[in-house]
């Protein structure tokens, strides 16, 4: 039973941190382009297809980790470019844009890939199980999961320390203010649309060992990243993470116990938390 | 986007206004007279356009951006099929519709409507989504992927399209009066400066909420509609796509006014059947017709049209 529980754990873990990825991706893009990325699913699913196509003609796992969110970011920077600039500081036509594309975007995939059920078999290096004594789990959840809380590390640090870090965050904080300061906010916003996309991708690519590629799949992870935003809070990665781990959780024993009920436990986690306190966990106070 | 109250203009471009909108009624009914799948279409587009018009109301005149619409529309669609099933009668089938879809308004929106503007389009398509999975995973309620089947009913769809079109026209005029009152006013204004109205005491939770309330329950009763007109129901068409779908009808004909609704709605249902015609890329299309919608008919065309053709401002 404690087995049982322990593997559970590490597999909402990893779960969560791949819900990270995607709620980072979107909580840096709203927060400094003030843009619900609602194709964000899509950008996940395109990663993935992608990643299962070069995967099976390049033959090397890491090379398309590399180069998918490149190649799912420079669409993202395109999108950004061309669809999302001009409509600057119109939210709501913002986001039925990102709809759109999304729609677009899961559409073209199922009649390139077709609608069967893929399942993506994971690196040489990273199949098979561990042995830790009596207890066995797969490499590839736990290589997910480390690489989820590096990467968290990661960014925090960078947008702490780095001048494009620095970048990101006045511009999270008052646009005006940093375009006054010589920061060009319309160019971080590219950027920033670029690594939240790319975050994206990468989610497709990690993700899909764990999770079967199929149509529809796109609009559940958006629904999972949003549901992370709002619990979590938006425009802060600490939200992301904990709010990751929180629905993951949640997510991962309700299956295990409930599972019937599962995914209305995490709706019923947001709505809790809507009901205390709306703005996110973690979250700043949104006009 | 529009400057000012709404206000008539009573001048000559009213008269042409309304040989416009007499158009839009005819073109409505003209299907009577084909019979056949001009008029299933036309009847699909007068209870869609009912829906349109509740999230028109919504979004054009109380600035809500409801992305789950098609909860209360897939809601009130399986209680009409449930309760016929279970042996009511239809007409009471037909009250308990915008009842239940209200009540998913109520629970809902009393969460939704403590956040603010891109958070409450968030909030409602995640409880739509919320809804859909309920309908595909409810096998036992709802038949899930096999839907659920209304085949021991028939109306006659004559009767069905002069009912759909009479509670279509009964709502845009009812909602349209409802704008003039001073209830519609509080609304407008709260739409143009919600911070504004607050403060002079003005309950604007309590509004949106009641808004939301009345506008669930028109498209619940658009759902029911559905149900009979179709005989059949799909968990699908609770998928937020449907939502997306009123979403570009509304922006099709632009979202204020109510009319320019009725308009989004029968020209995407019967364009839509022209393109269903040869490609199955049904995401391709909506969201190829949201993007374009949205970036080059701001306003949509049924305000462009009375300009054009009317004379009017195209406002209201």
């Amino acid at each position: 039973m404690l087995l049982l529980l322990l593997t559970q754990l590490l597999n909402s873990l990893a779960f969560a941190m791949l819900l990270f990825l995607l709620a980072l991706g979107l909580s840096l893009i709203f927060g400094v382009a003030r843009v619900v990325n609602l194709a964000h699913g899509a950008f996940y699913l395109l990663g993935a297809y992608l990643g299962l196509a070069l995967g099976a003609s390049l033959g090397s796992f890491w090379l398309v980790l590399l180069l998918v969110p490149l190649l799912v970011g420079l669409l993202g920077v395109l999108v950004e470019r061309f669809l999302l600039r001009g409509l600057h500081g119109r939210e709501l036509e913002q986001v039925l844009v990102t709809i759109g594309l999304g729609f677009i975007l899961a559409d073209l995939l199922r009649a390139f890939f077709g609608a069967a059920i893929r399942s993506v078999p994971p690196p040489a290096e990273l199949a098979g199980p561990l042995f830790l004594g009596s207890f066995i789990y797969p490499k590839y959840p736990l290589f997910v999961l480390v690489m989820g809380v590096l990467l968290f590390l990661l960014v925090r640090l960078l947008l702490a320390r780095t001048p494009f870090g620095v970048q990101v965050r006045a511009v999270t904080a008052d646009p005006g203010m940093a375009s006054t300061l010589g920061i060009q906010p319309a160019r971080v916003s590219l950027l920033t649309f670029g690594i939240g996309t790319a975050l994206a991708g990468l989610g497709g690519v990690v993700g899909a060992p764990m999770i079967a590629l199929a149509p529809g799949l796109d609009a559940q992870m958006t629904l999972f990243a949003l549901i992370v935003v709002v619990i979590g809070g938006l425009g802060r990665i600490e939200g992301a993470f904990w709010g990751a781990i929180l629905v993951g959780l949640v997510d991962g024993f309700g299956r295990l116990f409930l599972p019937q009920l599962a995914m209305f436990l995490i709706f019923a986690l947001m709505a809790l938390v809507l009901a205390l306190k709306p703005e996110g966990l973690l979250g700043r106070r949104l006009a | 986007m529009m400057a000012g109250l709404s206000r008539e203009v009573r001048a000559g471009g009213t008269a042409r206004q309304g040989l416009l909108r007499w158009g839009l009624v005819g073109l409505l009914l003209l299907p009577l007279a084909l019979g056949g799948y001009p008029l299933y279409l036309a009847t699909e587009a007068a209870l869609l356009g009912l829906a349109a018009v509740a999230l028109s109301l919504l979004l054009g005149h109380g600035g809500v951006p409801s992305l789950g619409q098609a909860a209360f529309l897939g809601l009130g669609a399986y209680t009409v099929g449930l309760a016929l099933k279970a042996g009511l009668p239809l007409g009471l089938a037909l009250l308990l519709a915008p009842l239940v879809a209200a009540l998913l308004a109520l629970l809902t929106g009393l969460l939704v409507f403590r956040t603010h503007g891109i958070f409450i389009l968030m909030l409602t398509l995640a409880f739509g989504q919320m809804v859909y999975s309920a309908a595909h995973k409810w096998t036992g309620l709802t038949g899930g992927d096999d839907g659920l089947s209304l085949s021991g009913l028939s109306i006659h769809p004559v009767l069905l399209h002069l009912v759909a079109v009479g509670v279509l026209l009964a709502a845009v005029g009812g909602l349209r009066a409802l704008l003039q009152t001073p209830y519609g006013k509080t609304l407008e204004a709260i739409r143009q400066n919600e911070e504004k109205i607050r403060s002079l005491g003005v309950p604007t939770f309590y509004y949106k909420l009641s808004l939301y309330l009345l506008t669930a329950a028109l498209t619940g009763l658009a759902g029911s509609g559905l149900a009979l007109h179709r005989s059949f129901i799909s968990p699908h068409d609770l998928f937020w796509l449907t939502s997306a779908t009123l979403m570009v009808m509304v922006l099709l004909g632009g979202s204020r006014g109510l009319w320019g609704a009725v308009f989004g709605a029968l020209l995407y249902t019967f364009v839509q059947a022209w393109v269903s015609s040869f490609t199955d890329l049904w995401g391709l299309f909506v969201g190829s017709l949201l993007v374009l919608t949205v970036l080059f008919a701001r306003e949509g065309l049924w305000p462009l049209l009375e300009r054009r053709l009317g004379g009017g401002r195209g406002n209201a």
